[in-house]
């Protein structure tokens, strides 16, 4: 389990980027942390993975302190960043070189996803593109059986294959004692597969509910010009809109409609969950 | 299994091994490069004045100094750069072990090499000056100046070490700059001391000597103070920058 506590961080001592924020992720989860550029979801990844440390509160994970970076504690966090440098060797010598401080490596889960992404121990991993780097990351991070994984925009430089790929591949490969955050402000990629959605704004968590509970309580659905809606959104079909659930009836959710509609008018969505 | 969080031998190992392996080519070049051009420059010096490779020890030392301190600058390269940070510093081992990694690679593993190298590179020189002049006496690297010298290395890269930790980038300048700055700091505040403790027996026309002054301030410049300091470096200086290079290790963050 992940948990921070009353977390306060800022990259100077008088901008505050976190004030006091709580948080609690639980094993067996897909956790989308969706927001736009800059709004605090990198620094929050990193102070979960003991890489930038809170300037006040605790962020623990399995119940250490993540910033003592306690090698029991790494053997069970495994990040991928948005940039990242590999070195100049094969992807059997990193294996090789990186593997064994992983204490549950999975080496025929290795095999196969490599064999799934289309990837050998003999690539040069300096001369793979960007998004197969991204494929080797993701495949060794999925194998290292870490039970928190953190992925930061992981389906940046994925071509549309592979992001349908990188879905399958992850739906597969997690257990449920592992968590999973995902975070992203490509939030149509990856539909269907994250569930509960956290949204982040301006280093607040402004919205965190399950995909079941969204559906119960919004409709997403398109809307007469007039009609009172949470929010809505003009597209090339007319306008579409968030509006509660009154009548029961379960609609498909929008991803995109319900991140801009939490980022425009958070009070009121809010409070529809509270009824 | 519970995990060890202190300080566990086979994560050291693959640490080494991991920074080894991972930096290995560069290492190799380096360390191929600066032998080939030693090698040469005593296979010359063997052939054409056997004489003179007595001072060539000198050479070989200065290379290692400089080699050694440029290599312990870069040794937490990994970790300042932000592409790559990540990897170092979520990688299962301990600051302990971080640590002991480094500074076995750079103050105990890189003067060993060295050492092995200088002697195969004298033995092959040797081996020329015998063939080319008949007299030729064997000369070796392994002497107590040279264990002298190894020790005054492995206390002195400690501050390189700290030094890799601290700064950012350019970290072998920026600890060569500090190091002078330091040492200049502490030269003029020494002197002003000096000044205004005997300053005034300057102006009277009186110079300073074990005749004019009290026995005890004597000994204590000749003796408590130069011993002190031999202390001081021998035995504190290392485990000084050792400990606060491992809480540079503990703080860093990206």
């Amino acid at each position: 389990m992940v948990q921070t506590e009353k977390l306060s961080f800022g990259y100077t001592r008088t901008q505050r980027l976190f004030e006091k924020l709580d948080i609690s992720l639980l094993p067996g989860n897909i956790y989308g942390l969706l927001g736009k550029n800059g709004a605090g979801k990198t620094t929050l990844l990193r102070i979960i993975a003991g890489l930038t440390f809170p300037r006040s509160g605790s962020c623990t994970v399995f119940g250490n302190e993540s910033s003592h970076r306690l090698p029991g504690v790494l053997q069970d966090i495994y990040m991928i960043p948005e940039e990242y440098s590999l070195p100049p060797i094969r992807i059997g010598t990193y294996v090789s070189l990186n593997a064994p401080f992983y204490g549950r490596f999975d080496h025929e889960k290795l095999k196969w996803l490599l064999e799934e992404f289309q990837l050998t121990s003999n690539n040069k991993l300096h001369q793979l593109s960007y998004g197969q780097k991204k494929k080797f990351l993701l495949a060794f991070g999925l194998s290292t059986n870490a039970r928190l994984l953190l992925m930061d925009e992981p389906t940046n430089g994925l071509d549309i294959p592979s992001k349908s790929q990188f879905r399958r591949v992850i739906a597969a490969s997690l257990t449920e004692e592992q968590i999973l955050v995902i975070s992203t402000h490509q939030v149509r990629d990856l539909e269907n597969l994250i569930d509960p959605i956290i949204i982040i704004d301006e280093g607040e968590i402004i919205f965190n509910q399950s995909l079941d509970s969204i559906t119960t309580h919004l409709t997403f659905e398109p809307v007469k010009e007039g009609v009172r809606a949470l929010y809505a959104e003009e597209g090339f079909s007319g306008y579409s809109g968030i509006l509660p659930n009154t009548s029961g009836k379960t609609t498909r959710l929008d991803m995109e409609l319900l991140f801009n509609g939490v980022v425009s008018n958070a009070k009121e969505i809010n409070q529809v969950f509270e009824n | 299994m519970e995990t060890n969080n202190i300080f566990s031998t086979h994560r050291l190992y693959l640490l080494i091994r991991r920074q080894v392996f991972s930096n290995g080519k560069s290492l190799l070049i380096a360390l191929g490069g600066v032998s080939g051009f030693l090698l040469i420059i005593s296979v010359l010096v063997a052939y054409f004045n056997p004489s003179a490779l007595i001072g060539l020890t000198a050479l070989y030392f200065t290379c290692m100094f400089i080699g050694g301190y440029i290599f312990t600058s870069n040794i937490f390269n990994e970790m300042h750069q932000i592409q790559k940070s990540y990897s170092f510093l979520t990688l299962p081992v301990s600051i302990n072990e971080r640590l002991a990694a480094a500074w076995l690679l750079t103050g105990i593993l890189f003067p060993i090499v060295s050492l092995l190298i200088m002697a195969a590179i004298v033995l092959l020189a040797n081996l020329i000056m015998n063939l080319t002049v008949d007299m030729a006496p064997f000369q070796s690297v392994f002497s107590p100046t040279s264990l002298k010298l190894i020790k005054i290395y492995v206390i002195t890269q400690s501050l390189f070490l700290l030094g890799a930790v601290y700064f950012r980038k350019n970290n072998f300048l920026k600890t060569l700059l500090a190091l002078i700055v330091v040492s200049l700091v502490l030269n003029i505040y020494t002197g002003l001391v000096g000044w205004a403790l005997f300053g005034s027996l300057n102006s009277e026309g009186m110079h300073i000597d074990g005749n004019n002054i009290s026995p005890a301030m004597n000994q204590l410049f000749t003796d408590y103070i130069p011993n002190m300091a031999r202390f001081v470096f021998n035995y504190l200086t290392l485990p000084f920058f050792l400990v606060t290079t491992w809480f540079g290790l503990k703080e860093r963050q990206v």
